[in-house]
């Protein structure tokens, strides 16, 4: 169901991208990369003959909302999406809907006045425009939204129905107020040309009373045919809910009180002042006034609603459809119907499909039509329809508001929040999009962790902990890379990341970024290298201690226990050597028994080594037999300390 | 939608592939002047940080590894090689160098695609080769790039021009291979491969697409989002989207038999009246991207009722490219070839505003 006329033909700059067609790459989220296309079959590899540099050309699009202002309407918008989803099981669900609906009217004024301020203090040109078209296009959206809220959110009697379009017009076309004003202002009123159009237009929206004000200052006021129109005004039944007056009395008494003004009309008490018969005929509900004074009513649906308040004032919301055809053809017709225009007009037909559909193709950004069709699926207005596919219909809208969210380097958090709301493919979208979020900063990271955790999505948060780790190393911050690297808890990575510490251990003979290896915890059974590698730094530190004693001991389970690496056999011998060799008796004669035997086995180990190598090494042979043989003596003189030791102490019990 | 800037990629020829990694903040690009760029997104602006000579033929795509396995990128060639690359540790503030890691010499023609696997796959690579064969390569330690060895190769017969790997996490390992032959009667001209894991250990053809019978230039598979169907989009004389969905199969693994599909075809567009080369899903995979011979690159996009339609045409009108970059002063290669000079206009406005439509940037419902 493409639609051709609203289908989107995009230039791409750059000689190449015409001569050579266009070829394409996405980015994140509403971002692609086009670049001149070098459609040659891959068996031919003579260089072209195009010798300019060449341009990639970045496209985006539904960057609406990335404004400053726009961003304010999104996060407040978003506040008032939630609460409205937390309470669509309540019992006053109605009451709740039309509290939504006006927490939603009421930001998108705020937005509307915030675009008029900035409008007054910008100075450039461009600005200037962008700002006129997002007023434009923000008071349309406020126009239609609170048209919906009336016709689909709020239940309203008959009677009633007629007083809030009346008054929703009275917001938004304020025209004759600003005629009253300018007339009232000169010296001789009645002799402005505002003056009848103002009174008219006042009458037109219901404003009797403001009607008379303006009326009042005429100095023929005192006239007969005056005193009878302001009669005939002011006795004009007004209807109330609480008026205590059925819709039928109402109904009655408004008949009784037409028939007078007809009367008046017929009897040619106005003949004399012809504006003053025009408000008669108003009163009496004409068509051809109606149609005559289109221009000051400006549009077919204040047509609609000016008419409809003196020919029908107890109408039905159902039966606005059939008063429009009479107010569209006032104005030309359906073709000279603009975009807004028609929104209305579908919305006033009960074409909610229409009207979510024309919302979402005129208006630049996919919040009006989502907010807006998410709070009619909730009032239960799509499910009424042929087709069922509200819920879907509520989805798609929100993916797409999400979607331009998401390309946004900050409102990409408020996207994910809709995301959660959407069931089908929410979760979907938040898993293709979490891991992709571009992460500059530790802080970033630990946000869309958070994100991740909140939703219980490990492979995600995996998958991010290792591409930080990852990162980490690269930038060599080998402590950062093995805290990620624990998160992941990938045991490969984290044995990788251990190998890495020990090698830097054995160049440099110390160990870089204590504090991580300080705090590993239980995570340190992860891996047996980061065992090991945890367990010889606590060596390390019980040793700077001077904790002589449990250093020792700790030295020696890990000799014992085998999770040392071989290669590193040899140099936690060598670190015993200090210790036996100390003043104080740190070994017992027992440990040093072990001592040796690890000394023995290593030996053993290094000679088949040294066998299969093929004696290429005689260098390090001869340090190590240095070693092997310092190692022999420490032993010894420890053994023989310890064994006069213990046999002296035992003696004394 | 609206051009928002233009980068200069100053390569000495056409580029055949631009490619994103996996946060679209860094961009390799490979050209048929044999070398690759690596471009980094610093401070909303593109700089170019290595550039170096990868091949010794025309350099057709390039591709990013996940970044779980570091900043790895792989690179195809006429020059029947394809090679992995890896950035090398730099200094804080340096760029790193890129090495090259593996190089993998087995294909005995152009080798036209590389594609890394999904990265629960572990670090694989498909490559596919004119001779027609289809070859998986493995990083069996993914801590250490410099051994690839080669895990299978898959013939097609026919020769071979795009491979996909099916990103689904649920579903065992499948690849799409198109074929860019031309003969009609050779028949269908994409083939689906499943590895099976339960008895073979060998990837198996597990579907061919009959409809498609013209050359195929490229292939791609949507994200998944949980569909219990796959959903293929295929380039060839038009934009094809075909699903594939898993028939039930007996819950007894049998040796031999892989997955069958029902496969339907969900849409097929004619607009570009023409070949179409490439295509491209955006990350959610609701938008397909296809560009083609008429010149236009073409977004289609479903609607809610499932409904396939275009949403966008791009195509080059020839204007002077608003550049973001500070144009080096390269007078002597602008002179050298008249008509191809390209204007500097860095003044003026922020966006270029184009296209006949009133609201620019708004992608409308269709």
């Amino acid at each position: 169901m493409a639609d051709l006329d609203s289908l989107q033909m995009i230039g791409v700059p750059g000689k190449s991208c015409l001569a050579y067609g266009c070829q394409m790459k996405w980015g994140l989220g509403n971002q692609l990369f086009v670049f001149a296309d070098s459609s040659q079959k891959p068996s031919k590899d003579k260089p072209s003959s195009l010798g300019s540099p060449e341009f990639i050309h970045e496209a985006n699009w539904d960057t609406d909302m990335h404004t400053p202002v726009a961003r304010k309407l999104v996060n407040e918008a978003h506040d008032i999406f939630i609460s409205l989803q937390n309470n669509v099981d309540t019992e006053d669900k109605q009451y709740q809907m039309l509290k939504h609906s006006a927490a939603y009217r009421s930001i998108i004024k705020a937005c509307v006045m915030d675009i008029q301020l900035a409008l007054k203090q910008c100075t450039s040109e461009d600005d200037r425009m962008a700002f006129e078209t997002q007023l434009q296009l923000f008071e349309a959206v406020e126009l239609i939204w609170s048209f919906c809220e009336i016709l689909y959110v709020s239940v309203l009697p008959a009677g009633a129905l007629i007083s809030q379009l009346q008054q929703w017009m009275r917001l938004h076309f304020t025209e004759s107020d600003r005629l009253a004003h300018e007339a009232l202002r000169g010296s001789n009123p009645q002799n402005a040309e505002g003056y009848w159009p103002a009174v008219y237009g006042l009458i037109f929206q219901g404003r009797i009373t403001e009607a008379l004000q303006v009326l009042s200052v005429h100095p023929e006021r005192d006239s007969e045919h005056f005193k009878l129109i302001e009669q005939l005004l002011r006795r004009m039944p007004v209807y109330a809910a609480n008026s205590g007056l059925s819709i039928g009395e109402f109904e009655n008494k408004w008949r009784y009180w037409q028939e007078e003004c007809v009367e008046r009309l017929r009897d040619g008490s106005f003949m004399a002042h012809p504006c003053l018969e025009v408000i008669c005929q108003i009163l009496c509900g004409e068509d051809e006034v109606f149609a005559a004074h289109s221009d000051l009513l400006g549009t077919w649906y204040c047509l609609m609603v000016a008419r409809l308040f003196y020919q029908n004032p107890a109408i039905k919301v159902f039966d606005l459809q059939y008063a429009t055809q009479f107010c569209v053809d006032a104005y030309g017709g359906l073709s000279n119907l603009q975009p807004w225009d028609s929104i209305l007009l579908a919305a006033v037909e009960f074409d909610i499909h229409q009207v979510i559909r024309e919302c979402s193709s005129s208006f630049g950004n996919w919040w009006f039509a989502s907010h807006l069709t998410d709070l009619l699926q909730h009032c239960g207005k799509l499910e009424s329809h042929t087709l069922h596919f509200g819920s879907t219909l509520r989805e798609f809208l929100l993916l797409e508001f999400a979607t331009s969210l998401l390309s946004h380097h900050s409102l990409w958090q408020i996207g994910i929040l809709y995301l959660d709301h959407c069931s089908e493919f929410g979760r979907f979208y938040i898993e293709e999009f979490v891991e992709r979020i571009p992460i500059e900063t530790e802080r970033k990271a630990q946000k869309v962790l958070k994100i991740c955790e909140e939703r219980d999505l490990q492979p995600q948060i995996r998958s991010i902990c290792k591409s930080m780790g990852m990162r980490s190393l690269h930038n060599k911050h080998l402590g950062a890379a093995l805290s990620w690297s624990l998160r992941s808890k990938d045991v490969n990575f984290v044995t990788f990341i251990a190998e890495k510490f020990l090698n830097e251990y054995s160049e440099s003979g110390g160990f870089i970024d204590l504090e991580v290896l300080d705090h590993l915890g239980s995570s340190m059974l992860l891996s047996s290298k980061l065992t090991f590698l945890g367990k010889y730094r606590e060596f390390h530190r019980l040793y700077e201690e001077r904790e002589f004693k449990a250093a020792a001991s700790l030295l020696l389970a890990l000799l014992t226990a085998k999770i040392a690496p071989p290669r590193f056999g040899m140099t936690l011998l060598l670190d015993a050597l200090p210790l036996l060799q100390s003043e104080s008796i740190i070994f017992t004669s027992e440990e040093t028994y072990e001592l040796m035997h690890c000394l023995e086995e290593i030996n053993i180990s290094r000679r088949l080594k040294a066998k299969k190598a093929a004696k290429d090494d005689a260098m390090d042979e001869d340090v190590d037999k240095e070693k092997l043989d310092l190692m022999k003596l420490g032993l010894a003189r420890n053994l023989a300390r310890a064994i006069v030791h213990e046999g002296t102490n035992f003696d004394m019990f | 939608m609206f051009i928002a800037k233009s980068i200069q990629a100053e390569h000495k020829d056409l580029i055949h592939d631009v490619a994103y990694d996996f946060h679209g903040r860094r961009m390799a690009t490979c050209s048929s002047d044999q070398h690759v760029k690596i471009w980094d997104l610093v401070d909303g602006e593109w700089r170019c940080s290595a550039r170096y000579k990868v091949h010794v033929g025309s350099v057709w795509r390039v591709n990013w590894a996940h970044p779980e396995f570091g900043q790895v990128i792989a690179t195809c060639s006429f020059d029947r090689t394809t090679a992995v690359w890896e950035e090398l540790p730099g200094d804080a503030g340096e760029k790193g160098q890129w090495v090259k890691r593996g190089n993998l010499v087995d294909s005995r023609t152009s080798v036209t695609d590389v594609e890394f696997a999904p990265k629960h796959l572990g670090l694989q690579l498909a490559t596919c080769s004119a001779d027609g064969v289809v070859r998986i390569y493995e990083a069996p330690d993914v801590m250490n790039l410099s051994q690839w060895t080669l895990q299978h190769d898959i013939p097609c017969k026919l020769s071979c021009s795009c491979v996909s790997w099916n990103p689904s996490r649920v579903h065992p390992p499948m690849i799409a291979v198109g074929s860019d032959d031309n003969n009609p009667s050779a028949g269908g001209k994409v083939h689906i491969f499943e590895y099976n894991d339960n008895t073979s250990r060998k990837w198996l053809k597990a579907e061919t697409i009959m409809t498609v019978t013209d050359a195929v230039r490229d292939v791609a598979f949507s994200p998944n989002l949980g569909r219990s169907y796959h959903l293929l989009a295929i380039a060839s004389k038009n934009v094809t989207i075909v699903t594939l969905k898993p028939l039930a199969t007996k819950k007894e693994p049998s040796a031999t038999a892989c997955t069958k599909f029902e496969i339907h075809q969900v849409a097929q567009f004619e607009d570009h009246q023409s070949q179409v080369w490439r295509l491209s899903w955006n990350v959610t995979g609701s938008i397909l991207a296809s560009s083609g011979d008429d010149g236009c690159v073409r977004l289609w996009k479903a609607n809610y009722l499932g409904n396939w339609g275009c949403i966008s045409v791009l195509k080059g009108d020839g204007s002077a490219p608003q550049q973001s970059l500070t144009e080096k002063s390269n007078k002597s290669n602008l002179g050298s070839s008249a008509g191809t000079s390209v204007e500097n206009n860095s003044g003026g406005a922020r966006y270029l505003h184009l296209g006949p439509v009133a609201q620019a940037n708004h992608v409308p419902w269709h």
